[in-house]
């Protein structure tokens, strides 16, 4: 497998504080990888660095080999984001949600249309494309807002806490979609705190912790870094171990 | 492709019903309410017939020049200037039943008006006035025309500039009545508050992180700009495009000239969503935007005749020329009620040049913001 993605020294200040500290990651092709943390870690800055909607302090995020400020356009091109909120119009249709954000791209004509039906079939919307997003339940819309990143065909998916706040049958179909994904080529990042989810779809995991990574690898390698036998531990267990039980009030 | 992004943010901003609120039914009912309210001090401006005022100056060639030409002028209005010399004004007015008076000085007047004769006193200052500015005008064309000649030509060509005046302000007192005045101003008005037609689209863009999407994409600050610029300025001139319509249907407005006056409307209407956006740019929050950009409305529209007539204004003409809605205003009710207007031109400029700079600053603001890394 070759690197999709890479970090060097990435790191993100505000004024004195550091968000992020000389991140160093790597991510493998066709891997689903992992991002754990306690609120106000530093995952979400991670992911909107890789994304570029925030611009670093310091160090670069290269994807593909390349430098991602050199070569914008053509890497964000190949990027999907999902973001944590249900960044979807409620004024639009679902298929007009779609055709918004796949439009971006340079998608157009009736390369689009067939993209649309594809999304929305793909999250099981088919039906309610005709239908006013703000009249969708909670689990319907964060459907909607994954049909919205997949029209261009984005070799990278960033998934952030996609699951929040919908029941398990939503969950659950997400979190089949997202292995389905995987399973067809995509390299996925995901972060949530259904340390669950986690466990189950992930091949690695990084847990971070006030913006540095304290800890890589498999569920077994970190399980491992825990306790010596990893059938009596749970991943939740060893994310507090990691982190600590003091609450974060960030 | 922009146009799917334009054409789905208009889909957004025209689904929202605020707008058609703003835009179509709050000018009728303020420009309804407001000409029923002034109908009757508009009426009695019209009704002036024809009157009589008084005049004192020192007798020089320059104000013996100026005055003759405004007597003319004053005549085609149905105004009667007379010389009382070395009359007191207050004791003339009062023994020759005169509607006012006015003291010429040497680079100065003064008018005197009666309580009696408000109307006829508002005519004589706003006749005045224009007389003066047209004047001032043609003599500095003159003077920038004459370039490096020597005094004596310059003073031989002050000669035609009375002659010159005698045509360019004989008709330009405009005979407007409260309907067509508060429907025309009224529709400028709103036009100016169009940056509400996008509150409802920034407003989700910002709490839902759609802004943050659309980054990923790698759209072009520039695209970003013309996707919100675009379908607002549409939504504007649809909205006021159905007030236009009703307020001949409803209201009985004259529009006169209606090409020209619907392209210094649609001028205007960029002018105003290029200065929302900008400061939307500036200071990303919708509340502070709105709250900024009435603000601004509200004082370009006292000084440029939203509120009183600028007709009837006591704003000085200085002030006036700082408003982008004065220009507008008065294009369009010159038009009207004259059919031609020497402020078309003027509103055009304004208009644009507020679009284009504003459309720089905005996009330039966006990018620094967005690469800021603030978000």
């Amino acid at each position: 497998m070759s690197t999709i993605l890479r970090t060097k020294d990435l790191t993100k200040k505000y004024g004195s504080k550091v968000v992020v500290d000389n991140l160093n990651i790597e991510i493998e092709e066709g891997e689903v990888f992992g991002l754990l943390g306690p609120n106000g870690a530093g995952k979400s800055t991670t992911m909107n660095m890789i994304c570029d909607i925030v611009r670093p302090t310091l160090g670069s995020v290269e994807f593909y080999g390349k430098d991602f400020k050199k070569n914008r356009k053509e890497l964000l091109s190949k990027l999907g984001y999902i973001p944590q909120d249900l960044a979807i119009h409620g004024r639009l249709k679902a298929w007009e949600n779609v055709e918004l954000f796949t439009s971006l791209y340079g998608i157009k004509g009736a390369e689009l249309k067939k993209r649309i039906d594809e999304s929305l079939e793909y999250v099981g919307l088919t039906e309610k494309k005709n239908d006013y997003a703000k009249t969708f339940s909670g689990g319907m819309k964060r459907r909607l807002n994954i049909a919205c990143a997949l029209g261009h065909h984005p070799s990278l998916l960033i998934f952030d806490e996609p699951t929040v706040g919908i029941d398990a049958q939503s969950r659950n179909f997400i979190m089949e979609k997202i292995k389905e994904s995987n399973r067809n080529g995509a390299t996925v990042i995901y972060t949530s705190h259904y340390m669950e989810e986690v466990e189950a779809i992930c091949t690695r995991i990084a847990i971070m912790d006030n913006g540095k990574i304290i800890a890589i690898g498999t569920v077994e390698e970190l399980k491992k870094m825990v306790v010596e036998d990893t059938s009596k531990i749970t991943l939740e267990e060893v994310f507090l171990t990691l982190t600590g039980k003091k609450l974060r009030d960030y | 492709m922009i146009r799917y992004l334009i054409k789905n943010n208009f889909k957004i901003i025209s689904r929202n019903a605020i707008n058609i609120l703003v835009l179509t039914l709050a000018p009728i009912i303020v420009s309804a309410v407001l000409i029923s309210a002034f109908s009757a001090m508009m009426e009695k401006y019209e009704e002036v017939g024809a009157f009589k005022v008084g005049y004192s100056c020192n007798h020089d060639d320059i104000t013996d020049q100026y005055i003759d030409g405004l007597k003319s002028v004053a005549e085609g209005q149905g105004i009667s200037f007379v010389e009382y010399e070395g009359t007191n004004a207050e004791e003339a007015v009062a023994d020759y039943k005169l509607a006012g008076f006015v003291e010429f000085g040497k680079d100065s007047y003064t008018v005197y008006k009666t309580d009696e004769n408000t109307a006829e006193g508002q005519i004589l200052e706003y006749l005045l006035h224009a007389y003066y500015e047209n004047m001032s005008l043609a003599i500095s064309e003159q003077l920038m025309a004459a370039g490096s000649e020597n005094v004596a030509e310059n003073n031989a060509k002050d000669e035609t500039i009375g002659s010159k005046m005698k045509v360019e302000t004989a008709d330009f007192i405009p005979a407007v009545d409260s309907t067509d005045y508060y429907g025309i101003i009224y529709m400028i008005y709103f036009s100016w508050c169009c940056i509400v037609c996008g509150a409802g689209l920034f407003t989700a863009e910002k709490k839902y992180g759609i802004e943050k999407r659309q980054m990923v994409s790698g759209i072009s600050d520039f695209k970003e700009y013309l996707s919100k610029f675009i379908p607002m300025v549409l939504m504007a001139c649809g909205g006021l495009a159905i007030y236009g319509v009703l307020s001949i249907a409803l209201l009985d407005v004259h529009w006169g000239n209606i090409a020209l006056s619907a392209l210094l409307v649609v001028l205007g209407i960029m002018a105003a969503t290029a200065l929302g956006l900008m400061v939307y740019a500036i200071c990303d929050n919708m509340v502070v935007t709105v709250i900024i950009v009435f603000m601004l409305v509200w004082v370009w529209g006292f000084v440029g005749g939203s509120f009183e007539t600028y007709i009837f204004s006591s704003t000085s003409e200085t002030l006036k020329n700082l408003s982008p809605i004065y220009y507008e205003n008065r294009a369009l009710v010159e038009l009207s009620c004259m059919g031609e207007s020497d402020y078309v031109i003027k509103s055009i400029i304004c208009s644009s040049t507020i679009t284009a700079v504003c459309s720089g600053i905005a996009v330039l603001a966006g990018a620094i913001r967005r690469k800021g890394g603030k978000k």
